[in-house]
């Protein structure tokens, strides 16, 4: 399940082919084979390890088996306080084309570099490397850096703390052209710096890219991630961003002039349609086949119609949008979602309860099943069936749900929002009926917290994210997971499912939004540029682009026929960024954050989102659009940041927050 | 977890030498140093921790606590705050497989001690003892509150309504602006500061006259409001007023506001109504204290209002029985209050209204109550004013005082009038002398210089006040606000008093205003009384409508 995305594309001979001269292969059995050395030492399971050691030929000293053999040296410690000057000299010396790229490899080289010192126990040298050059690194690498100086012992390197197993196990990506790639060659086999030399060789992977050097700006806009830039071959996979081929809605509703023929399709219909600006997209070569991935019909007719009904009404926004506030006081709400047609709302709290509230509480209130003998008189050939089986003397506006044991992170209601989903800090994912108001299904496979959980825009699937830097795939009849996406160097804050539910979106604290495919669990595109832990993601309701949003308040655009980014806002907020919901047209984007604000976006420039726009190779730099052309209005809250935002079906925009003026 | 360090670290590495703790990381903020571990086996009851030992210790300790509380900042900010809670550091614990720390939670921020000295400091922490008695015994806590949903119009097309729960999107400055150049006032609640290219295009163009107009919904809230403050429902007075006082998006209303207060008292003062002056005061009041509203262009309306209140030589119909005293302490107050916050050294309010003050305090035709009025307002300007002009003249008081309680031919309502003067002027005075003389309090002195008929009083007050601030420090650990002296200024409020309409017209149930009626101001037989007239109109008085209104106590304007 966990495929390196190498392995999977097959690289291109002609560009790396100088990459395999200074960089040699590092062998990926090998590596596997240490980890799995390393998880049997430490499960203390000695004869295993033993008999493995034995039969893998390896016999390597104390140092191998931990993985960080590369680090040992026997070097003068006053060795690398030279070579780093030397290193930032000749990146000084070059030509200003080349200096933006190759001064990327700064802050790879001062890591490991400060790492081999601590792992050669020069504690003395270490601490001054670091307090000499700490102070010249990209600011946005603060917390790396805090980190990184926590680790003044041997054996603090041998956790597995996220840093560390980031910087143990990968490479440190730096895309350079072949120019400035040749240049650094030069520099580096003229000079006598073996230690650097090598140092480069084994902990950063030169990505060389034919043709001209980027732009300071350019390379602005990808850097950032934990590990660099992205991989020029992880972004190769051809994505089907399109949506699934619509089968015609039931003819009685369908007024609109559409000439799609009903070809027989299964009857799915997706709430999410887009009846106004509905598109042929029966040529797309973008769309996934709807037998790509097996997916569940929706039952409901009466619901898809009421859809259908907001549809034709919804308001085509062009200005700013109306925004009704819900503010939360008290109750130590962490986490907040509402049902796709606005009907319920459920809050996460900090005491593990999960409650439900219906939103129109007069019309619709909150009713549970009735107990067995009232379902047994229910007449089961009645057309208002689901009505009869609801016990009108249960009717409530709000239900408390009872069952995790830690404060709840992440919540999500299916399409027909009969179903609940919420994610727990005990580790969890569960599974409610809204229908009985109990819990169906516990879920365990994470073991750390689980911070972010969605279900699918079909349904039946949901993805969950969290702590152990895995998200997961999930369908909601099997309690073990059917994907596990891995590759990500921290926690994966947040997850969303692309509209075609082939596609899944994380965002994680290693600032890079990764897209896997559900099919075979591989990460077809990282995109990279985000100088904060990533914190919300939102995909177009048209499949082609994905916003997110991140710590420090600014917020990405990525086009995902290629990964490049499309857009950026740097100053869209000034804190972190909680939630970011396109409308239902795809024209607009709203974004809210800790700052107690909420931003509109027109994406309309930005983003052109007919299918047959073209797919461009990456975006220049300087054609990135301007963020005060795409900003249309900045609302304030009096002190409530804004933990969602949800675009009813007519368009309305729902914002829900807790009040953080109160005394509690 | 630290001890087994110890015994799997490898010995080689005793030969680098301890670290100098000096030498600290740029980003150094949180070190354990290896004299804070021995005094912690020191507490734990080890006894030998060998310096080598001491270092490790630390070192690792260190480590684990730096990662340690990054993932509990982790935590808090998936929580979506940006402060960490203990409740988070258990979670900490928890991803790192550490039981967590059981029953540390602390409402305050920190439970830690801090102190310094000798160039050290020391955060501790100490248990404390509890009495499990006392603990068992001791009332539960209260439930958490449930949550609560509460929603509104943060924006309609890209407007955000001037509401309470939106942030104020007119500034005081605007206002400001807006207050001299009224026709710029757009009715919409749009808010008129967006725009300065359009302000200062504006600036040299002659203001043209055209009115500024009110939209339906303003005019509407202005009519309900005015009816509910004066009105005779004293909940939905009380309604009325809380959105007075806190409602941002009043301020295109203001000048109108002002004005239906001025009138009204201007009106009711003539009228004696005492019961409306008080509603006015307090709407003016609540127009006061909200703090989005820009009122200064209106003192010349609004202090003229309140001073009628505080000095009026009559303001109820039956001054054996009314209760106009409450009404100028209240009035006092509010004018103390808009001179401390409006008084500039351009508009020198408190200086005016102090020179007002006293030329009625020197005027001898001045009724008692006007005399009272003065003495609170000067009052609650603060001692030094007191000091400055008051004291002087306590002594002509005093000779004033005691002649109209010994007057044979004075009446009862003389005598009250001059009993009220006389509290009044001691308890301004005592707490002017209590503050500005020297401890030692001579009951001869004071007799000389305030007469024989207010000094001995004011002699033993002072005393009386003296003692009572010695004891109030002895408890000044336990409550900030003396028990027994009173502040110079307290929270004004009328809520206190309930008054009574009567209605004039027998066999009607009398209304209650006030809710339930504390014997404060209780009007005599109902039926001799006379009609209380509401009227606000300058217009001619028709006698008949005017029966007829009162019984509704609705104005009219």
């Amino acid at each position: 399940m966990n495929h390196q995305p190498k392995s999977n594309v097959p690289s291109n001979s002609g560009p790396t082919a100088p990459q395999q001269q200074l960089n040699p292969p590092m062998s990926q059995e090998k590596q596997a084979l240490v980890a799995v050395l390393n998880y049997l030492r430490k499960s203390n399971l000695r004869e295993t390890e033993l008999a493995l050691r034995r039969e893998a030929k390896l016999n390597g000293g104390a140092a191998q088996s931990e993985g960080l053999g590369e680090y040992a040296s026997s070097g003068d410690p006053a060795v690398y306080s030279r070579n780093y000057n030397n290193l930032k000299g000749f990146i000084d010396d070059m030509m200003d084309a080349h200096k933006s790229e190759l001064s990327l490899l700064i802050y790879p080289v001062f890591v490991h570099m400060y790492l081999e010192l601590i792992y050669n126990h020069h504690h003395q040298q270490a601490r001054q490397f670091f307090s000499l050059y700490s102070g010249e690194q990209e600011v946005y690498r603060e917390n790396e850096l805090r980190s990184l100086a926590s680790i003044t012992r041997r054996q603090h390197m041998l956790e597995e703390t996220a840093l560390m197993a980031q910087f143990r196990t990968n490479k440190f990506v730096v895309r350079v052209s072949r120019d400035a790639y040749n240049q650094l060659k030069r520099r580096l086999a003229d000079r006598q710096h073996g230690g650097l030399l090598k140092l480069i060789q084994d902990h950063v992977y030169l990505d060389v890219v034919d043709g001209s050097s980027r732009t300071k700006e350019a390379v602005d806009t990808t850097t950032g991630g934990f590990l660099g830039e992205a991989k020029r071959d992880a972004n190769r996979a051809k994505v089907y961003y399109g949506l699934i081929r619509e089968p015609d809605p039931d003819a009685e509703t369908e007024d609109a002039p559409g000439d799609e023929t009903d070809e027989g399709k299964p009857k799915r219909k997706r709430p999410k349609k887009d009846v106004l600006t509905r598109r042929k997209t029966k040529d797309d070569p973008h769309s996934p086949s709807s037998t790509r991935i097996p997916l569940p019909e929706l039952r409901d007719p009466e619901r898809s119609r009421e859809a259908l009904r907001d549809a034709y009404r919804r308001l085509r926004l062009d200005g700013p949008p109306s925004v009704c506030l819900y503010t939360a006081h008290h109750g130590g709400i962490v986490s907040v979602a509402v049902s796709d047609d606005t009907a319920l709302l459920a809050t996460g709290g900090v005491d593990a309860t999960v409650r439900v509230w219906s939103l129109s509480p007069e019309d619709r209130p909150l009713r549970a099943m009735k107990d067995p003998e009232g379902l047994a008189e229910v007449d089961l050939e009645a057309d208002d069936v689901m009505e009869r089986l609801l016990d009108e003397s249960s009717a409530a506006d709000r239900v408390a749900l009872v069952g995790h044991g830690g404060p709840v992170y992440g919540l999500s209601f299916s399409p027909d929002r009969s179903l609940l989903l919420t994610s727990s800090e005990d580790s969890t994912i569960r599974l409610w009926s809204l229908f009985t108001q109990t819990n169906l299904v516990v879920y365990r496979g994470h073991n750390y917290p689980v911070w972010s959980v969605a279900f699918s825009p079909f349904g039946h699937y949901f993805a969950s994210a969290g702590y152990d830097r895995t998200a997961r795939l999930w369908s909601t009849d099997n309690h073990q997971c059917l994907r596990v996406f891995a590759g990500a160097y921290s926690d994966l804050t947040c997850v969303a499912f692309h509209p075609n539910a082939n596609y899944v979106a994380t965002g994680s604290s290693d600032r890079n939004l990764r897209l896997y495919d559900c099919l075979n669990g591989v990460c077809v595109r990282t995109m990279t540029g985000h100088k904060g832990a990533l914190r919300c993601v939102a995909v177009s309701p048209t499949g082609r682009y994905v916003a997110s949003g991140d710590s420090l308040g600014a917020l990405h655009l990525y086009d995902l026929a290629t990964g490049a980014l499309a857009a950026r806002f740097l100053a869209a907020h000034n804190g972190a960024v909680y939630a970011l919901r396109y409308d239902r047209d795809a024209q607009l984007l709203a974004s809210a954050g800790a700052d107690c604000s909420l931003s509109v976006w027109n994406l309309s420039g930005v983003c052109p989102d007919s299918p047959d726009a073209p797919e461009e190779s990456g975006h220049e730099a300087n054609s990135l659009p301007d963020e005060s052309d795409c900003h249309v209005i900045t609302y304030y809250t009096k002190a409530t940041p804004v933990q969602l935002l949800h675009f009813t079906r007519r368009n309305l925009l729902i914002a829900c927050g807790v009040y953080a003026g109160d005394s509690n | 977890m630290t001890t087994t360090f110890i015994d799997t670290r490898n010995k080689s590495d005793s030969a680098s030498k301890p670290d100098n703790k000096s030498a600290h990381l740029e980003l150094d903020s949180l070190n354990l140093s290896a004299e804070s571990v021995r005094a912690m086996a020191d507490s734990a009851g080890v006894g030998v921790v060998s310096e080598e030992a001491c270092h490790l210790l630390a070192h690792d300790t260190t480590y684990r606590l730096r990662m340690f509380v990054q993932d509990a900042v982790k935590f808090a900010s998936m929580a979506k705050r940006k402060t960490v809670m203990p409740p988070d550091l258990d979670y900490a614990l928890k991803v790192s497989n550490t039981e967590p720390l059981y029953g540390l939670a602390t409402k305050d921020q920190t439970p830690f001690g801090f102190s310094s000295g000798g160039g050290r400091e020391v955060h501790y922490y100490e248990p404390r003892e509890l009495d499990l008695h006392q603990l068992v015994t001791s009332p539960l806590p209260k439930l958490p509150q449930e949550a609560v949903f509460k929603a509104h119009w943060l924006a309609i097309e890209g407007v955000q309504p001037a509401v309470g729960e939106n942030p104020a999107t007119v500034p005081r400055d605007t206002q400001r602006e807006a207050t001299l150049n009224l026709s710029q006032l757009k009715t919409g609640g749009k808010p008129a500061g967006n725009k300065p290219s359009e302000m200062g295009n504006k600036a040299g163009v002659i203001k043209s006259a055209t009115a500024h107009e009110l939209s339906v919904e303003q005019q509407l809230y202005f009519r309900d409001i005015t009816e509910a403050c004066v009105g005779a429902d004293e909940p939905r007075r009380s309604e009325a007023l809380q959105s007075l006082s806190v409602d941002p998006g009043l301020f295109q209303l203001v000048p109108r506001l002002v004005d239906f207060i001025a009138n009204g008292v201007r009106v009711n003062a003539v009228q004696h109504n005492l019961a409306l002056l008080i509603y006015l005061q307090r709407m003016m009041k609540a127009l006061l204290d909200n703090t989005g509203l820009y009122v200064e262009k209106y003192l010349h309306e609004l202090i003229p209002a309140a001073l009628s209140c505080v000095v009026g030589r009559r303001l109820c119909l039956r001054p054996e029985t009314d209760n106009h005293w409450a009404l100028r302490d209240f009035a006092s107050r509010l004018v103390a209050q808009m001179c401390r916050n409006f008084s500039t050294t351009t508009n020198s309010l408190q200086g005016r209204v102090v020179r007002q003050l006293h030329g009625i305090l020197c005027d001898s035709d001045a009724t008692t109550a006007t005399h009272y009025g003065a003495v609170v307002a000067l009052g609650e300007l603060g001692v030094e004013v007191v000091k400055t002009f008051l004291l002087p003249r306590v002594l002509l008081l005093g000779e004033a005082i005691h002649a109209a309680m010994e007057d044979p031919a004075a009446d009862q309502i003389d005598r009250i009038d001059a009993d009220h003067l006389r509290s009044a002027v001691i308890k301004y005075a005592a707490l002017s002398l209590k503050a500005s003389r020297p401890t030692t309090d001579d009951r001869a002195e004071f007799g000389r210089s305030f007469g024989p008929h207010l000094g001995p009083i004011l002699a033993v007050q002072v005393k009386q006040l003296r003692v009572k601030e010695a004891q109030h420090q002895l408890h000044l650990q336990q409550t900030k606000l003396s028990v027994s002296v009173r502040p110079a200024t307290p929270p004004a409020s009328l809520a206190q008093h309930k008054y009574l309409i009567v209605s004039s017209k027998p066999g009607t149930p009398t209304p209650s205003v006030g809710g339930s009626n504390q014997g404060n101001l209780l009007h005599g037989d109902p039926m001799t009384s006379q009609p209380k007239v509401i009227m606000l109109s300058k217009g001619p008085v028709d006698g008949a409508a005017l029966l007829t209104r009162t019984s509704r106590t609705e104005p009219e304007y």
